[in-house]
């Protein structure tokens, strides 16, 4: 079945028959007669037009079966991950970030670079224009107030990610020294070069759009429901994740509290029986972790691009140092892994339905908001919060038949007495709970950056602790382009 | 569409005039046009449309009906002032603007000017002149100014509608041009100086013209840092001076006044062009110097041509079958990894288009058969060659270059070849990527080529009257039929080689031309 092509075309030459000496002798009377006519086009004058371009802002996939890459490399590089069976005449890429070479970038990666860096100053440019424009567009003072509070956490978000793929690990002592990213709050495009601003600065800034635009959006909330914009609750679980990662716990206790506080629902597992788990969860089964309909889920973004590397025979598979940490009775281990022939157990928390590729897979979600609180409490010595917290989380996970005892899978300050242990508990609840959703590199990071061994064809490689490596080199097309911008040391 | 012109002498005496002549115009074109896609279309079982179930999950957001309705609108004013002295001191005067609605274009741009002053002097009619070899013998000088704009760039923020998205269903609006105050016009200022002339009862005729073109404030729509959210920018990056001599001459060499006995004709056409970048606002990207095509604003050097070709500085394959290259400093690149290259390393091969080009034609003619022959030429220009060697993955299915016979492969080889090995190397290994860009690969674009030949034969008075013919004739033709150029082109045409395209054919016509 071949489409068929018409055109239908009709031309019409208007005459016009002008007052011709005006187009002799006086030009500037004729700009007028020469006003243009735009069929799809705008110059933005709304609060809804910069609510649309805001929209176009976050870096999401907007069509069918396109991607928009960002850091799906990260998750090659982690603990959580191994090669076994490997067939680069499919997918090439896996080996490079895995075998840990001096950069993540391979010209057989999606696009031939990494586009993550463009693809979040993208969304800053967006976030820039409505920030600066706004205030003079026309419309309802709340909406305006809204989109720009969105806005600014959209900032913040993108700045966020390009600090953590491209910058130290946040450190209190040396952040105003370390080199961070070019900051850029205003939305004027020039062929000119950009420097490196420090970690401090760009943080700073972070959290200056989030205090501010959390507080825009609180006070003037247009109650919007789409899971693909920033919310003022999903608002609150990033600044909750921020703010644990710049250890400052107090904040990130805050902040998560606002979020459980408004929504507390978890993805229920605990119904299902381990014995179906074992058997019957396969490829294509159960509804997907980040499906925009489950209520746990607070917001999406980005596109499926990682899926790839697991749906394709030979590439990449869960490790067995992670497999190992499961406990007997937690479902989670078989609803997001399946066993894929010699590539071993692969993630698969997507669940990507046929034809669904491109899907915005990547998001927030209330668990983390959980782990995020217990995390903090187990740092600053609230064991018992801390533990109540991820026995929450687990409630939900772990099969609620699987063995007599009801509270089987909870965790008691008896077990976990000192604050290490709990503090390796709740890290570990974490780490089986979020894998294979981009958060393990970023939280090794803040861990110390410690050795990760990863084994291919009898060859091991060792990325050592504190290794360079765990901060990303700035893509080589910023390089070319931007002569003034700052390698990562080697 | 509305169009005046006024026209006026106000000076018409023997020895005075001056006219003008000024007029406008003004256009608007309305544009409708409906382009609808049926999928599924069956044409030959009854033309019906059947869509397959999976029809909307295939071709979820592709679009059935794409409606374009705009309206261009466009004016123009020009006018012409010419004043003439006893027909011999000519002045002119011409200008010219051009506007149109194009969207979001800044009011300041919207109008294009050109206008230019020229001078004539016809020497001929000097009395000086009367009774010398020469029949026609004139002197000509012009100065002009030609603005353009770039079409895409405007001052503030332009957005485009877009489909919802897929996923989240929410409505978009993208930002197709992102603001671009700064940008200023292009400007072509030039001066021309010409002389006419045609001696020995224009048995010899010809002209010669010396120019200089200096334009200001090149538009390039050029990669910039993606830390601007975007990648491309039209900036106005540099100007650029093009100086140049023409030269045409015609002689006849034979030449019977009776008509039909033999005539000889020759011309010869010569052009030389200087291109040279004076100022550049764009840091030159090693990179994109050595590629080796065409219009690569950000290889732009001050002093050089605006199509240069540069290469890395190639020394020789070592033990290890290894490419190595000579660097600034005077050292030579170590090993395969990472090499990289600063500007300074680089070597200047030449321009990439031909500074010297012409043709010369000859007309032969007795009787009712006519025979010319064109050849064109051009020299001074440089190419490189395609790129052979990968780092990754020679798969036995996969076409290679038959020069990859001679490559490095086992030690001793590198006192024979200067091809390097072609095993497999991952990431950072460049140097074989760097020896595709190297000066050894660099081959002169100097050619000699027999465009064109043809031979006439005119039907005589008796046939045609035979057949009623007003006019006939016979033609046998052939084109690019012999090429004198570099051997190392290797069978590539110097002409098209650098845009990538097929080498000139050669083809033969057979023609039969009648008028009745």
């Amino acid at each position: 079945m071949l489409p068929f092509n018409q055109n239908k075309t009709t031309m019409k030459a208007l005459n016009k028959i002008l007052f011709l000496f005006c187009l002799l002798f006086v030009v500037s009377s004729c700009d007028d007669a020469l006003e243009e006519e735009p069929q799809n086009k705008l110059k933005p004058q709304t609060a809804q037009d910069y609510n649309e371009l805001l929209n176009f802002g976050y870096p999401t996939t907007r069509d069918y079966g396109t991607q928009v890459p960002l850091d799906y490399y990260v998750e090659m590089m982690t603990d959580d991950m191994d090669i076994r069976y490997f067939n680069q005449d499919r997918l090439e890429y896996p080996i490079h970030p895995y075998s840990f070479e001096t950069t993540h970038e391979h010209s057989s990666m999606l696009n031939g670079y990494d586009q993550a860096w463009k693809n979040f100053y993208q969304a800053i440019y967006y976030a820039n224009v409505v920030v600066d424009n706004i205030e003079n567009a026309s419309g309802d003072v709340g909406l305006k107030n809204y989109v720009k509070g969105e806005a600014m956490v959209l900032r913040a978000f993108s700045y966020f990610k390009l600090i953590n793929l491209y910058g130290k690990p946040y450190d209190a002592n040396t952040a105003s020294t370390d080199p961070g990213v070019p900051l850029k709050l205003d939305p004027t495009v020039q062929a000119e070069s950009y420097t490196r601003n420090s970690v401090q600065e760009i943080y700073d800034q972070i959290l200056k759009d989030l205090t501010e635009g959390i507080l825009l959006m609180e006070t003037n909330d247009q109650r919007v429901n789409s899971k693909y914009k920033f919310t003022p609750i999903s608002a609150n679980l990033l600044a909750s994740r921020i703010a644990l990662y710049m250890e400052n716990y107090e904040e990130t206790i805050r902040y998560a509290t606002e979020v459980i506080n408004r929504n507390s629902q978890l993805f229920d597992l605990s119904g299902n029986t381990w014995e179906f788990a074992q058997t019957r969860w396969g490829y294509g089964q159960g509804t997907h972790y980040l499906n925009e309909n489950n209520n746990n889920v607070l917001f999406l973004y980005g596109s499926n691009e990682f899926y790839s590397y697991v749906f394709y025979p030979g590439s990449l598979a869960l490790s067995d140092d992670f497999t190992s940490i499961f406990e007997p009775g937690d479902l989670r281990y078989y609803y997001f892994s399946y066993v894929k022939g010699p590539q071993g157990r692969v993630p698969f928390k997507f669940r990507p339905f046929p034809n669904r590729t491109g899907e915005p897979i990547r998001g927030m979600r209330v668990e983390e908001a959980y782990l995020n609180r217990a995390e903090a409490y187990a740092l600053t010595g609230k064991l018992g919060l801390a533990l109540d917290d991820i026995n929450y989380v687990r409630s939900y996970k772990f099969s609620s038949s699987f063995q007599d005892d009801d509270d089987y899978f909870e965790y008691s300050t008896e077990e976990y007495s000192t604050q290490e242990e709990v503090v390796a508990a709740v890290r570990e609840e974490r780490r089986r709970e979020l894998f294979a959703e981009f958060h393990r590199w970023y939280d090794l990071r803040r861990y110390g950056m410690p050795e990760i061994v990863h084994e291919y064809n009898n060859e091991t490689f060792i990325l050592p602790q504190g290794d360079p490596r765990y901060i990303l080199q700035i893509p080589q097309i910023e390089l070319d382009y931007n002569p003034l911008m700052e390698l990562n040391p080697r | 569409m509305g169009r005046m012109a006024l026209e006026y002498d106000f000076l018409d005496t023997k020895t005075h005039s001056f006219q003008l002549y000024a007029g406008g115009e003004y256009r608007v074109n309305n544009y409708r046009g409906d382009n609808s896609i049926g999928w599924g279309y069956l044409h030959d079982r009854g033309r019906i449309i059947a869509p397959h179930e999976n029809i909307g999950e295939e071709l979820a957001g592709t679009p059935y009906l794409v409606i374009r309705d705009f309206t261009n609108k466009s004016a123009s004013y020009f006018g012409v002032a010419t004043y003439s002295l006893m027909d011999k001191y000519i002045l002119n005067f011409n200008v010219r603007y051009d506007g149109s609605n194009l969207f979001g274009s800044n009011p300041k741009y919207r109008w294009e000017p050109a206008w230019s002053v020229s001078t004539r002097w016809n020497l001929i009619d000097e009395n000086f002149m009367e009774g010398s070899i020469f029949n026609n013998l004139a002197l000509r000088g012009s100065y002009g100014l030609q603005g353009s704009t770039n079409t895409q760039s405007t001052p503030q923020i332009v957005a485009s509608f877009l489909n919802p998205t897929y996923w989240s269903e929410l409505n978009l609006l993208q930002i197709s041009s992102p603001a671009n105050p700064d940008l200023r016009w292009e400007k072509t200022f030039s001066t021309n100086i010409g002389l006419d002339f045609a001696l020995f009862r224009n048995r010899i005729q010809g002209a010669v013209d010396v120019y200089s073109r200096k334009s200001e404030d090149l538009i390039t729509n050029t990669r910039i840092s993606e830390v601007n959210g975007f990648s491309y920018l039209p900036i106005n990056f540099a100007d650029v001076t093009n100086k140049g001599v023409e030269f045409g001459l015609t002689t006849r060499n034979l030449y019977d006044s009776s008509g039909d006995g033999f005539n000889w004709s020759t011309t010869v056409n010569f052009a030389y062009n200087k291109n040279e970048v004076t100022k550049v606002n764009l840091d030159p990207v090693v990179a994109r110097m050595l590629s080796g095509f065409p219009y690569k604003p950000d290889a732009a050097l001050v002093g050089r041509p605006l199509n240069a070709l540069y290469s890395v500085d190639f020394s020789h394959v070592d033990e290890n079958g290894t490419a190595r290259f000579n660097l600034a400093n005077g050292e030579l690149t170590e090993g395969t990894r990472d090499l990289q290259f600063e500007i300074e390393d680089l070597v200047y091969n030449g321009p990439i288009e031909a500074p010297y080009q012409g043709g010369i034609s000859n007309l032969l003619e007795y009787s009712n058969f006519k025979l010319s022959a064109l050849f064109t030429y051009g020299f001074g220009n440089f190419f490189r060659r395609g790129e052979i060697l990968e780092s990754w993955m020679y798969s036995p299915d996969q076409n290679l270059s038959k020069e990859l016979v001679n490559a490095w492969r086992e030690p001793g080889d590198e006192n024979f070849t200067n091809i390097p090995h072609i095993r497999n190397e991952t990431g950072g290994n460049n140097h074989k990527s760097y020896w595709n860009k190297s000066d050894i690969r660099v081959v002169k674009g100097d050619y000699l080529r027999l465009s064109n030949i043809s031979l006439q034969y005119h039907l005589p008075g008796t046939a045609l009257d035979l057949f009623r013919l007003s006019r006939g004739f016979v033609q046998l033709q052939g084109n690019n039929l012999l090429l004198f150029a570099d051997d190392k082109l290797d069978g590539y045409d110097p002409e098209t080689f650098p845009y990538q395209s097929l080498p000139l054919p050669t083809s033969y016509m057979l023609t039969l031309n009648v008028t009745f």
